[in-house]
């Protein structure tokens, strides 16, 4: 398991790029790992306590 | 012939014939032609079509057939939404089918209105991108300077109508996208309640967070606007069977504002604007209103769970048309989009879950004012070449994006001028006041108010000056 978030998202966005049959060049894939990085910071938020708290029962 | 500014003014000259709608639509058409090319607000204008439909205007004012505030009115449309007569490119090259040759249900409504719809309103590419100056189309430039960026995603709407391209503007809006620019550009725009624009012949970027809305130089010209883009929403259905501008009589005794000092105090201001906040809540007060404290809280859950669904929902919208034409995107509205593909359904339907929780919060606390003041954005307009700093900024679109999230309607009003480098007039800021779902009358009643008391709307740009 990759524990360090920037890795993190640079193994999904070669996962994404490799599914959609995309060969990104340095900089669309430079872009893209910034992208998936924030989504993830994103997804970090959806799972915290405080969108728990709000959530109904 | 004096050159009115607002669709107001416009409207009183027609009736006292002053002018025809024919030399209001001759008047903008030559604007844009003469200054179109420096401050790209424009994307196509179809002159045939637009003189037609003003001498059409002017006949049936003449035999006494009046449609009311739109009529004759010159109007732009961002180039997201269908028009049978102009075409529909999104700003990208790599366009979705479906959208040409009719009208979007808002284009329909503005012209049983009378409107002249004259020209399509540049954009960000899908609504989405950055400003991209190696794509083969216009880029809007800030109306106060054009070095600056004119705020997206509907920055032509809202130069086009500093500039005097049109009266008056229709705009999209998914995180800011109306409030944005409005800002920016010191042009008044508002992001309805949800739904309250059928947004039918609009191309998609996020179906659940998408708005179309009014954008003008007044909030009593917004509400003209949204009463003709409504379509009435009455028992009858008759267009202008409601009518927004009843409401704004100037006067706010008995209504309450919040102020959510918590989400104000959490964004850096730029030097200068909370002075002008300050001012703009004196000038709501001595309009009659009452201020009080309110806090909205989940700010960052709200705003994670909508960047969530907006990028899972506009990645499946261009799913197809990704892999088929890749390249003819933009770079960065590709991968943007792109992006999107890592959100697991499981995730969007726990976003949607905190989003409609968080809707039933917020009506709950705003219940108890008519209205919540904040600052729309925390700076002015920045550099078109520092406009990614600006998108990456997090406090950049958390004010207005909350709003979409919740589906509840937010103006933008200009509240003043901030000095900044390459503006000799200075930049513009503003203020958004939000409320509760279908308050949209309210919500214009409290900007109209406090645009009687001051001028800042009606401040003349270098674009409306000089061309």
């Amino acid at each position: 398991m990759i524990h360090d978030p920037a890795r993190a998202a640079e193994h999904r966005a070669h996962d994404l790029a490799a599914t959609e049959g995309l060969d990104l060049d340095p900089d669309e894939l430079d872009e893209l790992i910034a992208h998936v990085a924030n989504i993830d910071v994103q997804l970090g938020l959806l799972h915290s306590a405080g969108s728990e708290e709000v959530l109904p029962e | 012939m004096t050159e009115p500014t607002t669709i107001e003014a416009a409207a009183r000259g027609l009736r006292e014939k002053q002018f025809t709608s024919t030399q209001l639509v001759r008047s903008a058409l030559g604007r844009i032609a003469r200054h179109n090319p420096r401050w790209g607000a424009v994307i196509s204008v179809n002159e045939e079509a637009a003189l037609a439909a003003a001498a059409v205007a002017d006949d049936e004012l003449a035999r006494g057939i009046d449609r009311g505030g739109l009529h004759g009115i010159p109007v732009g449309v961002k180039d997201v939404l269908a028009t049978r007569d102009l075409p529909t490119t999104c700003q990208s090259v790599a366009m979705l089918p479906g959208y040409q040759e009719y009208d979007s249900t808002a284009a329909a409504h503005l012209r049983d209105a009378g409107a002249v719809i004259i020209a399509k309103a540049t954009c960000s590419e899908f609504a989405a991108g950055a400003p991209d100056s190696t794509r083969p189309f216009p880029l809007p430039r800030n109306p106060w300077g054009e070095q600056r960026w004119a705020g997206g995603s509907s920055g032509g709407s809202a130069t086009g109508v500093q500039a005097g391209f049109f009266l008056g503007a229709v705009g999209t809006d998914t995180g800011g996208s109306i409030r944005v620019p409005s800002s920016f550009s010191g042009v008044t725009g508002l992001k309805p309640t949800r739904d309250l624009v059928p947004l039918h012949g609009c191309v998609p970027l996020s179906q659940s967070h998408d708005h179309i809305g009014p954008m003008g130089r007044t909030a009593y010209d917004c509400a003209l606007l949204l009463t003709a883009l409504t379509g009435g929403r009455s028992d009858s259905g008759k267009p202008g069977s409601v009518d927004y501008t009843a409401a704004l009589t100037g006067d706010l005794r008995g209504v309450v504002l919040g102020l959510d000092k918590d989400v104000t105090a959490r964004v850096e201001l730029d030097d200068g604007l909370p002075g002008l906040f300050e001012d703009a809540i004196a000038q709501l007060e001595s309009a009659g209103a009452t201020i009080a404290d309110v806090s909205l809280p989940l700010v960052d859950e709200i705003h994670a769970a909508a960047r969530i669904v907006i990028a899972y929902e506009a990645y499946r919208t261009h799913r197809d048309n990704l892999r088929r034409r890749w390249l003819d995107y933009g770079l960065q509205t590709r991968v943007s989009l792109l992006s999107g593909a890592v959100i697991a359904d499981a995730d969007a339907e726990r976003a949607r879950r905190v989003l409609d929780a968080a809707a039933a919060r917020y009506a709950d606390i705003l219940a108890t004012v008519d209205g919540v003041v904040t600052v729309t954005l925390p700076t002015v307009a920045p550099p078109l070449d520092d406009v990614r700093a600006f998108l990456r900024m997090k406090s950049g679109a958390v004010l207005t994006s909350r709003w979409n999230a919740v589906g509840m309607p937010a103006i933008s009003v200009p509240i003043g001028f901030l000095p900044a480098p390459g503006a000799p007039s200075g930049m513009p800021v503003a203020m958004q006041i939000a409320g509760r779902p279908f308050t949209d009358g309210q919500i214009l009643r409290i900007a109209d108010a406090y645009q009687r008391r001051t001028s800042w709307h009606a401040v003349p740009s270098p674009a409306e000056l000089g061309g």
